[in-house]
């Protein structure tokens, strides 16, 4: 089942005579329960496409559907209910509030979401002791670990149960062993949760968690890869040969994989 | 090329500068409209004693300058915090610091100089509407006229010197003293929540209200000391119940989020959650300042009220202070007062007089008065005569009386006066204003008998009340002291064993010098409390707007959690009515608090009825508009600094 249809995508910025495209027709589909990569060099489209399809920007041309829906259909009164039902955001740099505790930052999305006061406690906490974070609830950002952060920002992402999670960069400030924690993490909300990941990267490992793979050039899908029946491993050699094609990437297999 | 540069930083961060503009402007101002007032020769000729007001007011205006010195070198460091980041690029790129302290001055100065000229001329507005303020108290005719004063620029002149300079010098040692590093990461510090149990918040929040409530049992205590410890009571009070306030909010805020926090109904509700964490984060970085501005507003509100109320009360008193035109009082037996009223009537005509005696009893503790006098007196005042059967005698009191002298009554109504007994009754006292304390007895009280009794006693005391054409003039007091000091020869008919004493009282003189007083206690205290609101309302408008980068960060996130944007308007609106709120209910409970005791214990000494309700509510209604306008205005710049930045 077609969760997310982009049909034809253009994006330019700028004014006559000096226009900069962004996105120059660009299309794909990501199904139900999917973990979709999105790669390529800075200034191939990759942030612009992702605020295009959480509908922060909108497109210069093209269609976007969410479950069946047009986003560019939609009101500008309405885009922020149609967000906070459907999307779930990780971004590199957490976007966590500082004046709340964890517990609190998780809670603001079952808040925000009109959620019963009386679920809100026992929803949050499941899905801390899922991710891992149960026993840092009680505190504030700032006394824990970047990968913890980052884990109650998924669970954040996730505790609405929405359509499609929008990942930014989100191994982008981590160190090693808290980007496969987190991966990991991502991984089982993909397949334990069935959460469908949009995830936006530069990082070969990070990539090599997800199911497919696109790969941007100039604003459109230069290639596209699927992991299939291939060990993580070999699907990360994969990526590595196409980001090399790119002119992109020039780093080694780390061991860890 | 440096001068360029200050003018486009000052157009870049026009928004961080509207506030401190403002303040500045407001000050400059209140100072220059209020020295104009002290120096202007209308209001100098008013009364003699006018200087009570005039001196006060340049002495008022020094404090202010001292007080606001403190709070723009608060603005100024908000300015240099949010520059930080600039000023380190121009070091980084090799620019010495003198060049950079010489570039903050060069801004500073025009701002200041700008802020100075616009208070200027904004004072002579308000300065006019203020003289004809003092000149509506003495009821002296004054059209609204547009009077530059160049004694007054140049005080202010001054005191803006004194202002701005104290705040300029710390500024610019802070610039000299900071390192690059601290210039480049200081924004990056992270916040740090103290956690404290319920209990220790209960102990000190008790402690800081026992501290309150000693302050205002000291202050209670105040009406009924007539001794010069009242004074010491006063201030030792007014101290206690200040620092209470201090201690007060010092910690109450923290307490109050914490308690939101545990009400998970309540913070789970709505976007709830997130004003808690904003509120948490100012309280939390804020504490001491919405401490200090709590204090301020206290005081504020407590000065404004009093000046109003004080000042009020003495002018509605007035006239009952001098019910009549002229008095004369000599404490012994006189002939007549023949030459003092061929005196007067060669000054004013004389439309009518009184000349009697106060009699004694050596078993009366108080003055006996003729009915016939008594009456005559009450002819000058327009009040209706009174009659007595041949053993009856009535009560002129004071107000304040009453209640003993009935509680007297009730144990035995009857008197002995000179052999003859007389008898009384509630129905026979009486309270209307007649200068019990000297023209109708001597101690606030006189009993006044049928004429044969009283003509069998011994008269002590002359007396002469005169009820002039015109009314008088205030310079008839002096004429008339000096003519009856140095000239008049009374015949006495009984030589006391001591000096005789003697007064003169002329309303016109009375009401005039008695409204200085009143000039002075109102306008002083209208102009401190109104220089404290502003300056509280800019303090609080800085810490809000210096947490805009954490609040852009913020609102951006709850945006992408699908906040809108009228909800997040909503949101912002809903944090800054909390935080303005936070700092000025106990200040207004205290208000009210002072009004309500003031009310049951001077309601009766005051004559215009409902005073004290009625400048509660002018002190609510001025403080709200000013308060107000501090609150838009930071309201209008947070939240398009915040959301234009966001979306």
């Amino acid at each position: 089942m077609c969760i997310l249809e982009a049909i034809d995508i253009k994006k330019d910025y700028g004014v006559e005579p000096n226009i900069t495209r962004a996105l120059n027709g660009l299309s794909f589909r990501i199904a139900k329960g999917e973990f979709v990569g999105i790669m390529g060099a800075s200034g191939s489209g990759k942030t612009t496409l992702l605020n295009c399809i959480s509908s922060i920007d909108t497109p210069t041309s093209g269609q976007i559907y969410l479950d069946g829906k047009d986003l560019l259909d939609i009101k500008d009164r309405d885009l922020a209910r149609f967000r906070r039902e459907n999307f779930g955001f990780i971004f590199q740099d957490f976007n966590l509030l500082d004046t709340l505790t964890v517990q609190e930052n998780i809670a603001l999305a079952l808040v925000i979401n009109k959620v019963d006061t009386k679920k809100v406690d026992l929803r949050v906490h499941e899905i801390a002791e899922r991710l891992g974070i149960g026993d840092v609830l009680g505190k504030y950002p700032y006394q824990v670990s970047g990968g913890q952060k980052q884990r109650c920002a998924c669970a954040r992402a996730i505790i609405n149960q929405p359509l499609l999670i929008l990942a930014d960069e989100p191994t982008g400030a981590l160190d090693s062993g808290s980007s496969r924690i987190l991966m990991e993490t991502m991984q089982e909300m993909n397949q334990s949760l069935r959460a469908t990941i949009l995830m936006v990267t530069h990082d070969a490992f990070s990539a090599s968690y997800a199911s497919r793979i696109l790969f941007l050039r100039d604003g459109t899908v230069y290639r596209e890869l699927e992991r299939g029946d291939q060990t993580r491993s070999q699907f990360f050699g994969q990526i590595l040969a196409i980001l090399e094609d790119l002119g992109g990437y020039s780093g080694c297999i780390p061991d860890s994989v | 090329m440096y001068s360029r540069l200050s003018l486009r930083n000052m157009r870049r961060s026009i928004r961080n500068y509207v506030l401190y503009f403002t303040t500045l402007t407001l000050v400059c101002a209140l100072m220059y409209s209020f020295l104009s007032l002290s120096f202007s020769d209308d209001v100098r000729a008013l009364a003699e004693n006018i200087s009570l007001l005039t001196n006060g007011l340049l002495l008022f205006s020094v404090v202010v300058a001292l007080i606001s010195a403190f709070i723009t070198s608060y603005a100024m460091d908000f300015i240099l915090v949010q520059r930080k980041r600039e000023f380190a690029t121009y070091l980084l790129m090799g620019m010495e610091n003198g060049t950079i302290v010489r570039l903050f001055l060069g801004e500073s100065a025009l701002i200041g100089l700008t802020a100075f000229v616009c208070g200027t001329a904004i004072g002579t507005l308000f300065g006019s509407v203020f003289a004809k303020m003092a000149m509506g108290v003495f009821e002296v005719p004054y059209s609204y006229q547009l009077r530059f004063s160049f004694k007054s620029m140049f005080v202010s002149f001054l005191l803006f010197l004194l202002m701005y300079g104290m705040g300029l010098v710390k500024s610019i040692t802070v610039i000299k003293r900071t390192k690059i590093i601290q210039l480049l990461y200081d924004h990056v510090r992270n916040e740090v929540h103290t956690e404290r149990s319920l209990r220790w918040y209960a102990l000190y929040l008790l402690f800081s209200a026992a501290i309150m409530t000693l302050g205002g049992i000291l202050l209670s205590r105040v009406v009924s000391e007539s001794s010069n410890m009242a004074l010491l009571i006063l201030i030792l009070g007014s101290v206690l119940v200040l620092l209470g306030v201090y201690a007060f909010y010092r910690r109450f805020p923290e307490l109050l989020v914490e308690l939101l926090g545990r009400s998970k109904n309540r913070i789970y509700r709505d976007a709830n959650l997130f004003i808690l964490g904003e509120l948490r984060s100012r309280v939390n970085s804020s504490g001491r300042m919405l401490a200090v501005t709590a204090l301020l507003l206290a005081f504020s509100l407590a000065t404004m009220f009093l000046g109003l109320v004080m000042g009020a009360g003495y002018k509605a008193n007035i006239r009952a202070e001098y019910p009549y035109d002229v008095t004369v009082a000599i404490d012994t037996k006189i002939a007549d007062f023949d030459g003092v009223l061929d005196f007067i009537g060669a000054k004013s005509p004389v439309e009518d007089y009184v000349s009697y005696y106060l009699y004694r009893d050596p078993s009366i503790p108080v003055e006996i008065l003729a009915l016939s006098d008594y009456n005559r007196l009450r002819q000058q005042l327009g009040l209706d005569e009174q009659g007595l059967a041949g053993d009856q005698y009535l009560i002129h009191c004071e107000w304040s009386h009453r209640k003993e002298i009935k509680g007297s009554l009730a144990l035995d109504p009857s008197i002995t006066v000179n052999g003859k007994l007389l008898f009384s009754s509630e129905d026979l006292i009486f309270s209307e204003p007649m200068e019990q304390a000297r023209m109708v007895g001597t101690d606030g009280r006189a009993i006044i008998v049928p004429d044969e009794v009283a003509h069998s006693l011994e008269a002590s005391l002359s007396r002469l009340v005169v009820t002039l054409t015109d009314g008088g003039r205030a310079e008839l007091r002096g004429e008339l002291n000096r003519f009856i000091r140095n000239e008049w020869k009374p015949l006495v008919l009984s030589p006391p064993s001591q000096r005789v004493t003697m007064s003169i009282t002329v309303r016109a003189w009375g009401i005039a010098n008695s409204l200085s007083g009143f000039s002075a206690l109102s306008f002083c205290g209208l102009y401190m409390s109104v220089i404290f609101i502003v300056l509280s309302g800019t303090v609080l408008g800085f810490e809000q707007l210096a947490s805009l980068v954490r609040a852009r960060r913020a609102y951006s996130i709850i945006r992408h959690l699908g906040v809108t944007d009228s909800e997040r308007k909503g949101l912002i609106l809903k944090e800054l009515i909390i935080f303005f709120l936070i700092p000025a209910v106990l200040p207004c409970t205290l208000l009210l608090l002072l009004a309500i005791g003031s009310h049951k214990v001077f309601a009766a000494f005051i004559v215009q009825p409902n005073a004290i309700p009625l400048y509660a509510f002018v002190t609510l209604s001025i403080f709200t508009v000013l308060y107000g306008l501090y609150f838009a205005g930071t309201y209008v710049i947070y939240s398009r600094s915040v959301l234009g930045r966001a979306s």
